[in-house]
């Protein structure tokens, strides 16, 4: 029997895309077992880097030639390098280290995506592998690492020169507020999230500059009061977490706590009307998902529709950084 | 069983996500005057339960609110026991 195929149908298409996991996972563990930070200083033989790590030859010239052909490290001449994005974001010798990021996902994400089919059933959030203090580090850490562009990007991109106050409402550890701060010296900021969170925080923000000008408040945002005083809301990486009864009810408390005129910043992965682009933020809906049982990504026209129904009108939708954007409102 | 793995068993039989359970439980804590989970009693759990049951509620149907306090009663049952 002859099996047909159809025109133009690459053969592996299928198990490629099913396969993906095992690219996610040589990734991450290339980065655990710290293949980019041994190439830092330039390129290096299988034999030289065998040295550097310890590594079994045969097990480590099978993870480097994954990366190579992922098009994350080079090979010339015999010799391995990093390339230009794996040394600035994964070497620890760039500006942005990105390394926590993978770890987020090798360590907790990937056990969690192993649920995805009970989560999706039962409805019911993913347990992670890792509990308590070690699960609340690996991700604020690596929360703070993928984070970092898009904190960047709308420090960069917005004069908040005329406000006095902020209101980071399930502002983790700050990495959104810092930017901010920095490049808005009169500026001041409440950093509002749930306790262990918040005494996280305070430990990781001890040492920046801008931590006199940030109080540190925790609370529930769905329970308990919002801090009054302020002329500005950040709220990031939050909405995707909850359902739309849940958002609606935090952007509802949140408009209530600001007067009329203040301005609302939520930074998620916004979606088309279809949900199905940008890509990566459709596959992050997944994740989201399983982290709290009822999370999503949101299309921006969904959030248009809740800032009406809470007070708020609608002022614009930018791209930050990747597939991360901001959503704009004012107070009515 | 006391302290820290205390507050992580509670956590974990009160069915809501990681990222949500800790924050939720030292909240409730919190309102019946428990500083830090790791000076948390079992009594203290039990006094902070109607708190944790109204914030669960919001997260858990109706159903599984009843099964997870059940199973958070039991853990503060055992943990009693020296």
């Amino acid at each position: 029997m002859t099996i047909r195929l159809p025109s133009g149908v690459d053969i592996d298409h299928f198990a490629v895309l099913g396969g993906g996991f095992m690219s996610a996972k040589m990734l991450c563990v290339a980065s655990e077992l710290g293949i980019f930070e041994k190439l830092a200083d330039g390129p290096l033989t299988l034999d030289e880097l065998q040295a550097a790590t310890q590594l079994p030859r045969r097990a480590l010239r099978v993870v480097i030639s994954g990366m190579v052909a992922l098009d994350v490290l080079t090979l010339d001449d015999g010799r391995y390098a990093n390339n230009a994005p794996a040394q600035e974001w994964l070497s620890g010798r760039g500006a942005h280290d990105m390394r926590p990021g993978l770890r987020l996902y090798d360590k907790l994400m990937y056990s969690m995506w192993l649920q995805l089919e009970h989560v999706i059933r039962s409805g019911t959030p993913a347990r992670p592998s890792t509990m308590g203090e070690e699960f609340a580090r690996i991700f604020s850490e690596g929360v703070e690492a993928w984070t970092r562009g898009g904190a960047i990007a709308l420090a960069e991109s917005y004069d908040l020169s005329s406000r006095q106050r902020l209101l980071d409402i399930g502002g983790g550890t700050g990495s959104y507020l810092v930017p901010l701060l920095e490049r808005h010296p009169a500026l001041r900021a409440t950093l509002f999230d749930l306790p262990p969170t918040i005494e996280i925080a305070r430990r990781r923000l001890a040492a920046a500059a801008v931590r006199d000008r940030i109080e540190l408040v925790d609370g529930d945002a769905f329970f308990d009061p919002l801090p009054a005083g302020h002329d500005a809301a950040l709220i990031a990486g939050f909405v995707h977490l909850f359902d739309p009864d849940k958002v609606v009810l935090v952007l509802r408390r949140t408009r209530e706590a600001m007067a009329p005129g203040a301005r609302l910043f939520i930074v998620d992965q916004w979606m088309d009307p279809t949900h199905t682009q940008p890509t990566f933020a459709a596959m992050l809906a997944g994740t989201y998902l399983m982290l709290s049982g009822s999370g999503d990504t949101y299309s921006v026209d969904e959030g248009r529709a809740w800032l009406a129904q809470t007070g708020w009108r609608f002022v614009e939708h930018k791209p930050l950084a990747g597939v991360t954007s901001v959503v704009v409102a004012e107070a009515v | 069983m006391t302290g820290r793995a205390l507050f992580d068993g509670v956590c974990a039989r009160s069915g809501l996500a990681a990222m949500i359970g800790p924050g939720t439980v030292q909240r409730a804590l919190s309102s019946v005057g428990v500083a830090s989970p790791e000076l948390a009693r079992p009594d203290d759990y039990r006094r902070a339960l109607p708190q944790m049951r109204q914030r669960m509620a919001f997260y858990l149907p109706p159903e599984e609110l009843e099964q997870r306090t059940l199973d958070i009663e039991a853990l503060l049952a055992v943990a009693q026991v020296p």
